[in-house]
């Protein structure tokens, strides 16, 4: 019994640690497409400096959203790492190839976004640094699916050919 | 080119799909509903209303290309993985295909709410409160997606066909 409240529990921290690495990065993700694309036409009506003014304050709450997602995605993220270290032995060239794609884009897309970010007025090239950094993180989302994709191929293969009767039944 | 690497393909960038419409619809509410109300609250009623009404409006078709392509790539992945969802697990609890029928209908929810409120050329009456709900409706849509492969992966065997495999006895 003790066996198996200890199993659940670890069931359910995999699962929320997914839920709140999936959650951030639609956050961030959909936040740097909402910026970067839908506020700029949002903001069209509005004369030059109001329209300044909006997007800097804009700036300010998405700056916290940012922060605390790319903090929690680290965090999830090595232990998300951690308890599939393992498969990733499976097959090393594919796996691990995928999983450094995946985080060096991560990395990539997070120090152009604190670098965005940082000080009280964005960089001259904020626009097409965000919008860089948009076309980054889609990239990243492809890797970590395909990286998803291959590491379930890789214990399915593993499971088939060390296979016990009982399991083959 | 055979046939499994078509359905390969097919599968990946379905999976693909599935994630960056979520993460779109998802952030882009978050974004709509909870970023952008405190930042324009200085402005007049006037320009207040006219901000959300551009946004609205190209929000809207962000909003009706990411339900369909959801439920496009949905479809896929369900038919990929249908095999799973019908298999008996161990305990009741841990039967994918439950979870997936939750995760189904509560995303069914979430996309309907988004785009009733997306219709017509005025929001409905209190459009934020919508957005909260439907946000949370959201999370929990992806949360219940999350249960829905770990349960999947928990089977006690789960079989994918190798390429090799597949290549040889290619789907018909």
């Amino acid at each position: 019994m003790r066996l198996y409240k200890g199993f659940a529990s670890m069931i359910f921290t995999v699962i929320l640690a997914r839920w709140i690495h999936v959650v951030c990065a639609c956050l961030v993700i959909g936040g740097v497409f909402f910026i970067r694309f839908l506020v700029p036409r949002g903001l069209a009506p509005v004369d030059d400096n109001a329209a300044r003014e909006i997007l800097l304050r804009l700036r300010k709450y998405f700056k916290r959203v940012v922060h605390t997602s790319i903090a929690l995605l680290i965090i999830t993220g090595i232990y998300n790492t951690w308890l599939a270290w393992d498969k990733y032995q499976l097959d090393r060239a594919v796996l691990h190839s995928l999983w450094g794609t995946h985080i060096l884009l991560a990395a990539l897309a997070f120090s152009i976004a604190l670098y965005v970010l940082a000080g009280p007025q964005p960089p001259r090239s904020h626009r097409k640094l965000m919008a860089l950094n948009f076309a980054i993180l889609l990239l990243a989302v492809a890797a970590a699916s395909s990286l998803k994709w291959a590491r379930e191929r890789a214990v399915s293969l593993n499971a088939q050919k060390t296979a016990l009767p009982s399991d083959i039944r | 080119m055979n046939t499994y690497f078509w359905h390969l393909m097919a599968y990946l960038l379905a999976r693909y799909l599935h994630i960056v419409c979520s993460t779109v619809l998802v952030g882009g509410t978050l974004f709509y509903e909870m970023i952008v109300p405190p930042a324009i609250d200085e402005l007049k009623q006037e320009q207040q209303l006219l901000i959300f009404a551009r946004a609205r409006w190209f929000f809207k078709w962000l909003v009706w290309l990411s339900a369909v392509i959801i439920l496009a790539s949905g479809v896929v992945s369900t038919y990929g993985h249908w095999d799973d969802y019908m298999r008996e697990p161990l305990s009741a609890v841990a039967r994918p295909g439950w979870w997936w029928a939750a995760h189904a209908s509560c995303g069914l929810l979430a996309l309907l709410i988004s785009v009733s409120l997306t219709i017509g050329k005025a929001p409905p009456n209190q459009p934020i409160r919508w957005m909260r709900l439907n946000l949370i409706i959201l999370l929990l849509v992806m949360f219940l997606a999350s249960v829905t492969r770990q349960t999947r992966l928990e089977l006690p065997t789960h079989p994918v066909p190798s390429y090799r495999e597949a290549a040889e006895n290619p789907p018909r």
